[in-house]
């Protein structure tokens, strides 16, 4: 059984020419600052944030040839699932020693305040066969009249 | 196969966008609706109204915002907040150099 190397959740996955990856900016919290005005967030509310989920699997010799999926889930605060779980397949090859798998997500829900669960699971002929400890992400609210420095405003 | 509603982005309609074929998501009749008002007018109708599912139910988690933006429409999603910053609750000691054993030189981190 592949054995989990990385579950990392970063803003954004650069991979050389090579195939090397290089994660930028590992986050676990999201500040939402909120415009002057704003009553409620609704609770489908979804800010325009690139995130990636990386993960890297080291791989055993009898993990060859087999085919295995890995599934990503996001849940609310309150255990309400975000959009559908992302699933990929694949197959080992002898020649690497690891896989890895970059999963980008295009927004980030913001409707609710509070902790966001991120579940990752491996399965291999539909049966869970590793589920890796969550990733916990925080999102606050920040009511501000004037942004602070170095922020980057959302066109 | 499946086709894309110009709209409001719904991925997954089963016919192509004409024939008076009307959007499940966004209820735009091709055809007729967008015979008076172009794509864009209709999306920013259709989001200025709530960008609600129009017939029936919708696909399990749709997120209408979520499809606009897949959809390459962000400039149409609302703008809730002012900005998205994003952070780590850990922090990393600045990289030191100890020597370990025979010679061999490691950076340490501390997170």
């Amino acid at each position: 059984m592949p054995k989990l190397y990385i579950f990392a959740l970063c803003e954004k996955v650069i991979v050389d020419k090579d195939g090397t990856a290089s994660l930028i900016s590992l986050f676990d919290q999201i500040s939402a600052h909120i415009l002057p005005g704003t009553k409620q967030i609704p609770p489908n509310a979804v800010a325009p944030k690139e995130w990636c989920a990386f993960t890297s699997w080291k791989v055993e010799p009898e993990d060859v040839g087999k085919e295995y999926r890995q599934f990503i889930q996001l849940l609310y605060p309150n255990g309400e699932q975000f959009g559908q779980a992302a699933d990929f397949s694949f197959t080992p090859q002898g020649d690497k020693t690891h896989q890895e798998l970059s999963i980008s997500g295009l927004g980030f829900p913001i409707g609710q305040e509070g902790s966001y669960t991120l579940k990752m699971w491996l399965e291999h002929n539909g049966l869970v066969i590793f589920e890796s400890p969550p990733i916990i992400i925080k999102v606050n609210y920040q009511k501000m009249t004037e942004l602070p420095p170095n922020v980057v405003t959302i066109p | 196969m499946s086709y894309i509603c110009p709209v409001c982005g719904y991925a997954d309609l089963p016919y192509a966008p004409g024939d008076y074929h009307i959007c499940p998501c966004c209820s735009t009749e091709f055809g007729n609706d967008d015979a008076e008002f172009t794509h864009a007018q209709l999306r920013e109708m259709w989001v200025a109204a709530g960008a609600r599912w129009f017939f029936g139910h919708p696909p399990a988690y749709w997120n209408p915002w979520m499809q606009l933006i897949k959809g390459g429409h962000q400039e149409v999603v609302p703008k809730f907040v002012r900005a998205i910053t994003t952070s780590a609750n850990y922090t990393v000691e600045p990289t030191r150099l100890a020597r370990l054993g025979d010679g061999f030189l490691i950076s340490v981190s501390v997170a």
